[in-house]
């Protein structure tokens, strides 16, 4: 069954919207751009072209998830970190973004990283920008608010620790394992190795404990 | 490795295609009740010494969560 979809100004694939698909929709306070775009790829156009969107009376401006937004309406935008925000080092977030995310957080926009980095790792990224909204960490199995206004806990996720070591007691995975690296539930790190892809993505700077697992 | 939950199991192997589907269908058939994994590559330094990073493709990178772990749970 084949849907005309073509790509909004947003580069979004839109289509006939499915009667029904998101009947929750309609309650939620924002709607919500997702973005997996590298950091480069972002630029002033993108807040011009949500400014122009809510220039107009009533618009649908994703019907294939059947959103509808108004002028009065805000946009919870939320994006990756590594490859997305960061600069090619993985470790510097992209200034030019920086600004844009700035700019949009002042118009009422909330942004929100999501982001499967580790809770530490992440939270320069967040104060960077100066958010106030929740972060997304270990790809959704940590999400809490760290503002100073609200530091509630939102979601743990986490594995029971049977699990991991029957895992890690995989004969396979036991002959072929060449590093090894947890993070605990009280954000401790342990971690054999500390070459540069993890000094970058997991530990950026903070304690870990090297050694067997 | 002490006695606490964990929220991410990060595994690193040679990138060995054989190796790791046969990997990948041990967690699949023995633990995909409560866990959810990501596959890729590991990244390396561009260069000796530089801090850009590209995709290693000697190694291989398993990262594993909690079934229940979603990015867009966020957004609920």
């Amino acid at each position: 069954m084949s849907r005309n979809r073509k790509a909004n100004k947003f580069g979004r694939k839109t289509g006939k919207s499915l009667k029904g698909q998101n009947p929750t929709s309609k309650k939620r306070k924002f709607n919500h751009f997702g973005s997996n775009k590298p950091a480069n790829s972002w630029n002033d156009n993108f807040v011009d072209l949500l400014n122009e969107e809510q220039k107009k009376p009533k618009i649908i401006i994703n019907e294939y998830m059947n959103i509808k937004t108004t002028n009065q309406e805000k946009h919870l935008i939320k994006l990756d970190i590594d490859g997305t925000s960061t600069n090619p080092d993985f470790s510097t977030l992209n200034q030019k973004l920086k600004r844009i995310l700035q700019k949009l957080v002042k118009q009422g926009h909330k942004i929100c990283f999501t982001t499967g980095r580790n809770y530490l790792s992440a939270l320069p990224f967040y104060r960077e920008v100066g958010l106030d909204t929740f972060l997304v960490t270990y790809n959704g199995a940590y999400i809490n608010n760290p503002s100073e206004k609200a530091r509630e806990q939102v979601v743990v996720n986490p594995m029971a620790n049977e699990v991991i070591k029957s895992i890690l007691n995989e004969p396979l995975i036991k002959q072929n394992l060449c590093n090894v690296m947890i993070d605990k539930i009280d954000r401790t790190t342990i971690s054999t190795s500390d070459d540069i892809y993890y000094q970058e993505i997991f530990f950026n700077g903070n304690p870990y404990t090297k050694g067997d697992i | 490795m002490g006695e606490k939950d964990a929220l991410q199991l990060v595994l690193e192997f040679p990138n060995n295609e054989e190796m790791l589907n046969d990997i990948l269908a041990i967690l699949r058939s023995k633990y995909s009740a409560g866990i959810t994994f990501y596959f890729g590559s590991k990244l390396k330094a561009k260069n000796p010494g530089e801090k850009i990073l590209v995709p290693d493709n000697e190694r291989a990178i398993i990262k594993i969560r909690n079934k229940f772990a979603s990015k867009g749970m966020g957004a609920e």
